[in-house]
């Protein structure tokens, strides 16, 4: 078994800190992976919710290519529409928002909606919020996807597509009629990320073997904290690998992408 | 002029507490495709609704196609499963595979390699400006189409056995 990728070391980090019996609002491509890597181990509990509408299918035809696929209805327990699982966000049935983006800041708000340039003219635009801006306002915490760059990590973002902590003032959240208590994970192939609970700023808590935090704050323009109990990613196992490869994404549709 | 966002945050009278709120959507046509249908317009929709429902009943005018056309005493056996009424729908067409090269839950899933040859022809458009696979495209399935049929009728006619085959059989109710 060759050694991992980038994006299976996201996937395989992404899994291991869903929980058991708890709840996750899955985005396309990564997410629905490492949740479906999560309930093939230690999280044979964990639900999922697919925006289109789908309540904690079982994935037994495999992997859905977006979450308009049909297969992420596959034997669910109930499937209504997206009005209908966003209602379960709302009412706080959703444990955690798994979501990717462009561009994050210390607060952990997340732009996917355009880089340079203006709105009306952006210098690359990028598909948009999708479901993310509605699961980071009602979802309890939001975990987040982010290529580690220095351009991605910002001290300000381009636009604000996703809410996080917002100017992290303590009552931000609540002020902005959203729901839930905000980011809670930022996962990187070589760093995991959560925040500070009194400044709210991003705390870098794991470092990929043979990285320093030295390196890790060079990739990110905002000045990082560092936990006290700062520790090593686990990596994945070779039958995390085995899973990951030849069950969860067996055709390769997300997992040979590269990290951009 | 264009407006971002046209949100507006307010009080809410009943628990004081800031709530957002967002302006209705009132879109002037609405199409969709569904699993099954009579001629009155009531429409049955399985895997996920989406906004399917949304569309039609927002929308002024909305135009329905249907896998298929199923009897009004169906739709009264099982109202329970009727997701459209029909007195959101102006249009109703019956038409085999019109979700094609899309997914249609219970009949058939994504043709991938359609949707990955429109993909190509888009980015080269995208990336180096080169229209010209996307013209073609164009040409090929959509202008050069009188019919939704004759696009049909342009592809390969083993597609639509295997793509019906992938949806892997998922039970819908339609008699």
């Amino acid at each position: 078994m060759s050694a991992y990728t980038p994006v299976e070391m996201i996937t395989y980090t992404g899994s291991r800190i869903l929980e058991d019996k708890k709840i996750v609002f899955v985005g396309t491509g990564l997410p629905m992976i490492a949740a479906m890597h999560a309930q093939l181990t230690h999280a044979p509990g964990l639900g999922m919710i697919f925006e289109a509408g789908a309540l904690s299918p079982i994935l037994d035809m495999g992997l859905p290519l977006s979450v308009g696929d049909t297969r992420a209805c596959r034997k669910a327990c109930y499937l209504k529409g997206l009005c209908a699982v966003f209602e379960l966000t709302q009412r706080g049935c959703a444990d955690y928002a798994f979501i990717g983006g462009a561009q994050i800041d210390c607060y952990g708000n997340v732009n996917s909606t355009f880089e340079g340039g203006s709105y009306s003219k952006p210098r690359t635009r990028f598909p948009g919020s999708g479901g993310a801006g509605v699961m980071a306002a009602s979802c309890e915490k939001t975990i987040i996807i982010m290529a580690l760059e220095k351009r991605r990590f910002v001290k300000k973002l381009d636009f604000l597509t996703s809410i996080g902590f917002g100017d992290g003032s303590p009552d931000y959240r609540e002020n902005a009629g959203v729901m839930g208590s905000g980011p809670y994970r930022v996962i990187t192939h070589e760093a995991l990320f959560g925040f500070d609970p009194q400044s709210k700023k991003m705390m870098l808590l794991e470092i990929a073997p043979g990285k320093t935090p030295e390196q890790i704050q060079e990739k990110v323009s905002f000045e990082l904290r560092i936990s006290p109990k700062l520790k090593p990613m686990r990596v994945p196992a070779a039958k995390d690998l085995k899973l990951l490869r030849h069950v969860c994404d067996p055709e390769g549709y997300f997992l040979t992408r590269k990290v951009n | 002029m264009e407006r971002l966002n046209r949100g507006l945050m307010v009080s809410s009278p009943f628990s004081g507490k800031n709530t957002y709120l967002v302006p209705a959507c009132y879109p002037d046509v609405g199409l969709l495709h569904v699993t099954a249908a009579d001629m009155y317009g009531n429409c049955r929709i399985f895997g996920a609704l989406c906004t399917c429902p949304e569309i039609a009943i927002a929308s002024a005018h909305s135009i329905v196609s249907t896998e298929q056309v199923i009897s009004n005493e169906n739709i009264r056996t099982y109202p329970n499963l009727t997701e459209i009424p029909y007195l959101a729908v102006d249009a109703l067409i019956e038409q085999p595979f019109g979700a094609y090269p899309g997914v249609c839950y219970g009949h058939y899933w994504f043709d991938m390699a359609h949707m990955q040859m429109f993909r190509n022809a888009s980015d080269e458009f995208r990336k180096s400006g080169n229209k010209n696979p996307l013209k073609k495209y164009y040409e090929d399935y959509i202008f050069g189409c009188e019919t939704f049929d004759a696009f049909l009728n342009k592809l390969p006619p083993e597609i639509f056995e295997k793509i019906t085959q992938l949806d892997g059989g998922q039970p819908i109710i339609v008699d």
